[in-house]
């Protein structure tokens, strides 16, 4: 001992020397660790740690990792991987009635899927009729309740597959007492009990089909132990029993490999069929879940069901093979549950085995020792209750997922209130199980000026009431154009804005965020009243721009140089027509200018990027074309219509503010019609011939009453009216209405006609004349024009862009009315007899005044002819 | 110049009957044709109007007469007889030539749903045409060549086709396609001259346009089948 002590001090105090020594590249912290210490103790650590430190230098072993991987094997065995099972639903929100398909996904086990034993058992909310098997109001199963049954339940239903007996094929059924649904009569026609005609019987083996092992154990996931099943904790003999359902027939066991006539008719089954569900599994297989990793039923609310996965796990037992040849030991047989929970609290035991295997050094004799086994007495079926699982989450409707979206992409407000942007809000729903129009909406605008994070604050108050009454500004006149706010079958809003533009950013170009949100509810369960929710927004930039897009037809400065002087404005803000407002008509075959115009009309903006597109496509003109230098850098552009009425063309002005970084759009629509002209009236003493009108159904006011419904009266075009002795005053309006000035410049013949006659030779557009004519007499009043192009402008459309002459020739413009001279229908308050009359006589039948016409005729002609005849006697 | 009126004026007073007559006859004329209606029966009851109730008033009021001196009346049925096949005769040998040698086949018109159906063919001539031609036979036959015969003798036949004549020109029916009608207020004239009555002229006519009717018929239909 001494001399030991000796040689390890020499050795130390030799590798002190050789450390010291060697050490160059030592800490100094470490030296002075070294030197100081005197403690053999602690100076066996240093040692140690020195030894270590070698080694991982030579071996490249960190200690760290070494403890590291020490400490995990130090629990690695409580980490093994029992057997598990895992649920999906489709669909995953059923509704009620609705077939439901239950599908177990189990892991670790060491056989095929199609091996395994899947036990289904399902419990309803409400207590079945047959079965006793429910749940109580927490929506566990009821005490009362039997887990048998609960299996019973489902997997009649599998092994069922839907068959039941064709109750008519058999021949005087109804004298043989059998009813439809009487399935006891049915199953008595089958008067062998012991019989099995169609040889459905399953012997099921523990473990799974054809597994060669039979010992059990149920894990307990939290501690990670795998706890063997033995019969009791006084006998600690190995235990293992399926848990397929148990019937009430004594001496028939489920999976005891015969199906007799008392099981098919317990079950349901086909007596004649071995699979009645049709899946290729015999009876009884089906009735042991032998590979069914799917359920399907018909869905009720509250429904809950589970599955218990027999088979052989991963995991090996702790038996000798040898020992246990006969009985099968070599893995562990496992029961997988959806919910991996099974308590197994005051169940638990040890017991010891003895094993034998070959020793370590290869030799023959055998190695003998003992191994210490956990135990436990739970039985597998006191955890399914436990395992429950609802296909609805627990009974909890998920949310429902609404995406909004928004167009136009960058929609405008135009401070003159003509080329504001109509922004429609469309929802859409991933996971909606109603349609769009069952749904119900609340929809919400706010705003903010100052960023897309907000904060929005509501710029609007859209009162319910508003939407009551017609004439009431909904949105107090903020959002014009717009539909209810909430309501079923919403799954869209439109709406203009009209906001003021203290709502909008300061300085040009104003921006304000605008935030629509969405509160969808979805009517998920009738039964259980439960409504689904879903809830979104999207942020649209409105933008309310200080410059706008001018469109015009130009003139020309030289031979094929397009200028914006004296040019023609060719769109009508102020239009009668409502969309003349939004669309500038253009002739076929006409050259188009556009240019960028600020709130002074004048032309802008030199901080901004312009990219101009037509119809989607980029739009480029060639400057060497044109004169205006805001041409030349791109900034006005000029694109021909075509020859084909009713093509539109869409313009676009993508705006970049080079200062403030905002981007902007600007756009325009053009449709292509062929130019016509009308005749219209000029004053009161003409007037179009009222023809009718058509009524709104639908009225205005609350209720079905007649004098609500909004009326739309009809006049003719070609029909007018007048009284004897009217100036007549009329004027030809043109269409589009720019083409007036090209009318007057070009055209050589503008000309009136009436009766026949021409009237003159002015240039005029308006006519005037005196109606003679008496009551029902007609006047025939015609106009026609010609409209074409200067034969310049036609040149440039040949040489710019090579439109033949050909298709820009004149256009021929006319317009005819007829003028009626009626009777002055003028009712005065001062001359009531008159109105009296008038208003006899406008009631009276016109035949009763044709005959009292005809009558007062022959009176009359009588009575002139006596006359006559008196006033000449005879001359004798 | 006063000489004149003083003329004119003794010519009236002699005349003073046919004078106003004549004008009645005109007035109703005008007012038979421009008389505002706006349906085919206002049509209908202003011809009966001016055509026959005006007339016959007249007669029976001012003129304080019988209807059977305007031609409602049998009269001398020989007569009537006689010269009815007489220019039947020839009516038809005239209108046979000019349907097959002239233009009239082509301006000729009959209604169509008569010359399809048989039955309506015979309703179509008996009501409708019967009532128009009784109407006009009443008024020019009867009213207003029986005013002018007992003066004129056979000019008053000229008189009330001339009268027809002008009212046809009136109206832009002096055409082909009216050539019967010119033709029979001529030969109806005479007829009625003769028998003193208007029935044999109305019969006259009825049956003549009966049967122009039914050969142009028969002469389409042949032309179809070929």
């Amino acid at each position: 001992m001494v001399l030991i002590l000796v040689s390890v001090f020499f050795n130390i105090q030799q590798a002190k020397a050789d450390t010291l020594s060697d050490m160059t590249s030592g800490t100094q912290a470490g030296i002075k660790n070294w030197t100081e210490s005197t403690s053999p103790t602690t100076m066996a650590t240093q040692i140690f740690q020195q030894i270590s430190k070698e080694a991982e230098n030579r071996y490249h072993v960190s200690l760290q990792g070494i403890q590291q991987s020490a400490e995990s094997m130090n629990t690695s065995y409580l980490k093994r991987d029992f057997p598990q099972v895992m649920l999906t639903f489709s669909p995953s929100n059923p509704k009620d009635g609705e077939k439901v398909t239950a599908m177990a996904s189990p892991t670790y086990f060491s056989m095929d899927n199609e091996q395994l034993y899947y036990t289904w058992y399902i419990a309803h909310k409400n207590k079945p009729a047959d079965s006793n098997c429910y749940l109580d109001s927490d929506g566990n199963l009821s005490k009362d309740a039997d887990i048998e049954d609960c299996k019973v339940d489902a997997m009649r239903i599998l092994a069922q597959g839907g068959w039941e007996p064709n109750w008519k094929d058999y021949k005087d059924y109804k004298d043989k007492g059998i009813k439809e649904g009487d399935y006891n009569a049915y199953y008595n026609l089958f008067s062998d009990d012991s019989a099995d005609p169609d040889k459905d019987g399953y012997n099921a083996t523990i473990g799974g089909d054809n597994s060669d092992s039979s010992k059990c154990y149920i894990a307990d996931f939290v501690k990670g132990i795998a706890y063997e099943m033995v019969k009791s904790k006084t006998d600690d003999t190995s235990r293992c029993d399926h848990v397929f359902p148990e019937t009430s027939i004594s001496g028939k066991d489920t999976g005891d490999g015969k199906f007799g006539l008392k099981e098919e008719k317990f079950w349901k089954t086909d007596p004649n069929n071995p699979s009645t569900a049709g899946n290729g599994n015999k009876d009884e297989a089906n009735i042991v879940g032998l590979g069914q990793m799917q359920f399907s039923w018909n869905y009720q609310s509250g429904d809950k069901i589970g599955v218990a996965v027999e088979g052989r796990s991963l995991k090996p037992t702790k038996y000798d093979n040898n020992q246990e040849k006969n009985v099968g030991a070599s893995m562990m047989v496992m029961w997988a549950l959806p919910k991996d929970t099974c308590s197994l609290d005051g169940t638990k035991d040890t017991k010891t085995t003895t094993i034998k295997t070959e020793g370590m050094s290869g030799e023959t004799t055998d190695f003998s020792g003992i191994e210490t086994i956990q135990t436990t007495t739970k039985d597998i079926n006191d955890c399914l209750k436990d395992n429950l699982v609802d296909p609805a989450e627990g009974g909890q409707a998920t949310q429902i997922k609404p995406t909004l979206s928004a167009i136009p992409e960058n929609p405008m407000q135009d401070p003159e209130g003509t080329d504001t942007d109509t922004i429609n809000v469309q929802a859409s729903f991933e996971n909606a199980s109603s349609s769009l129009s069952n749904m119900y909406y609340e929809w919400k605008i706010q705003g903010s000026k100052n960023s897309v994070a907000g904060p929005f604050t509501d710029i609007a108050t859209c009162d319910q009431d508003a939407w009551t009454d017609s004439e009431k500004p909904k949105c107090g006149g903020k959002f014009t154009e717009i539909n209810r706010l909430s309501g079923n079958n919403l799954s869209s809003i439109n709406f203009k804005p009209n906001l003021d533009s203290t709502d909008f950013s300061s300085g040009d170009n104003g921006i304000i965020y605008l935030k629509v949100h969405l509160d969808a509810y979805e009517n998920f369960s009738a039964e259980n009243q439960t409504t689904r929710v879903g809830r979104t927004d999207v942020i649209i930039k409105l933008i309310r721009p200080s410059v706008k897009l001018d469109a015009f037809v130009p003139s020309l400065t030289g031979t094929n140089l397009l200028t914006s002087a004296d040019a023609t404005k060719i769109c009508n803000k102020d239009a009668s027509s409502e969309i003349q407002k939004y669309i500038c008509f253009v002739t076929p075959n006409q050259i188009i200018g556009a240019r960028l115009m600020d709130s002074n009309n004048s032309g802008t903006s030199a901080n901004l990027n312009y990219s101009w597109m037509l119809n989607e496509k980029p739009l480029y003109f060639d400057p060497a074309f044109c004169s205006d230098d805001a041409c030349k850098n791109g900034k006005m552009v000029y694109f021909p219509t075509s020859s084909q009425a009713g093509d539109q063309y869409s313009l676009t002005l993508n705006l970049a503010d080079e200062k403030t970084g905002k981007n902007m759009q600007l756009s325009k629509v053009f449709e292509v019609v062929e130019p016509y002209v009308k005749i219209v009236q000029n004053d009161e003493a003409s007037w179009p011939k009222y023809l009718g009108r058509y009524e709104d159904l639908n009225g205005s006011c609350a209720g079905d009453d007649l004098k609500c419904q909004e009326k739309f009266y009809d006049f003719s075009d070609a029909i007018f009216e007048t009284n004897n002795g009217n100036q007549v005053k009329l004027k030809a309006e043109y269409h589009p209405e720019w083409i007036k000035n090209s009318v007057n410049a070009y055209s050589d013949k503008k000309q009136w006609v009436l009766d026949g006659d021409e009237q003159g030779d002015n240039q005029t557009d308006e006519l005037s004349f005196s109606a003679g004519k008496d009551v029902g007499e007609v006047y025939n009043v015609e106009f026609n024009a010609i409209y074409n192009q200067s034969p310049e402008m036609r040149k440039a459309l040949n040489n710019i862009w090579g439109i033949s002459s050909f298709d820009s020739v004149e256009s021929d413009l006319s317009s005819s009315i007829q003028i009626e001279t009626v009777e002055n229908a003028t009712i005065t308050k001062s001359n009531e007899e008159k109105a009296i009359l008038a208003s006899v006589l406008g009631n009276t039948s016109e035949n009763i005044i044709f005959l009292l016409r005809l009558m007062l005729t022959i009176a009359l002609m009588i009575f002139v002819s006596g006359l006559v005849f008196a006033a000449a006697p005879r001359r004798t | 110049m006063q000489k004149f009126f003083q003329r004119t004026k003794g010519i009236f007073f002699r005349k003073r009957e046919a004078m106003i007559t004549l004008a009645l006859a005109l007035v109703c004329i005008f007012l038979y044709s421009f008389f505002p209606v706006s349906t085919f029966a206002q049509k209908f009851f202003s011809n009966i109007t001016f055509l026959l109730i005006i007339p016959a008033l007249y007669i029976k009021i001012i003129l304080k007469k019988r209807l059977r001196d305007f031609g409602w009346q049998i009269g001398d049925w020989k007569k009537g007889v006689f010269w009815s096949v007489f220019f039947l005769a020839i009516m038809l040998a005239v209108l046979y030539l000019a349907f097959n040698y002239t233009g009239l086949a082509q301006k000729y018109q009959v209604n169509s749903y008569a010359a399809g159906d048989f039955r309506f063919f015979i309703g179509y001539e008996i009501l409708m045409v019967g009532m128009f031609l009784f109407l006009y036979e009443s008024f020019y036959r009867g009213f207003v060549l029986f005013s002018f015969s007992k003066r004129t003798g056979m000019w008053a036949v000229l008189i009330q086709a001339g009268l027809f004549f002008a009212f046809s020109l009136m109206t832009n029916n002096f055409n082909w396609g009216n050539a019967n009608f010119l033709a029979l207020s001529l030969v109806s004239g005479v007829i009625a001259y003769k028998s003193r009555s208007i029935w044999y002229s109305l019969a006259t006519s009825l049956m003549l346009i009966a049967l122009m009717d039914a050969f142009w018929i028969s002469l389409n239909s042949a032309t179809k089948v070929k």
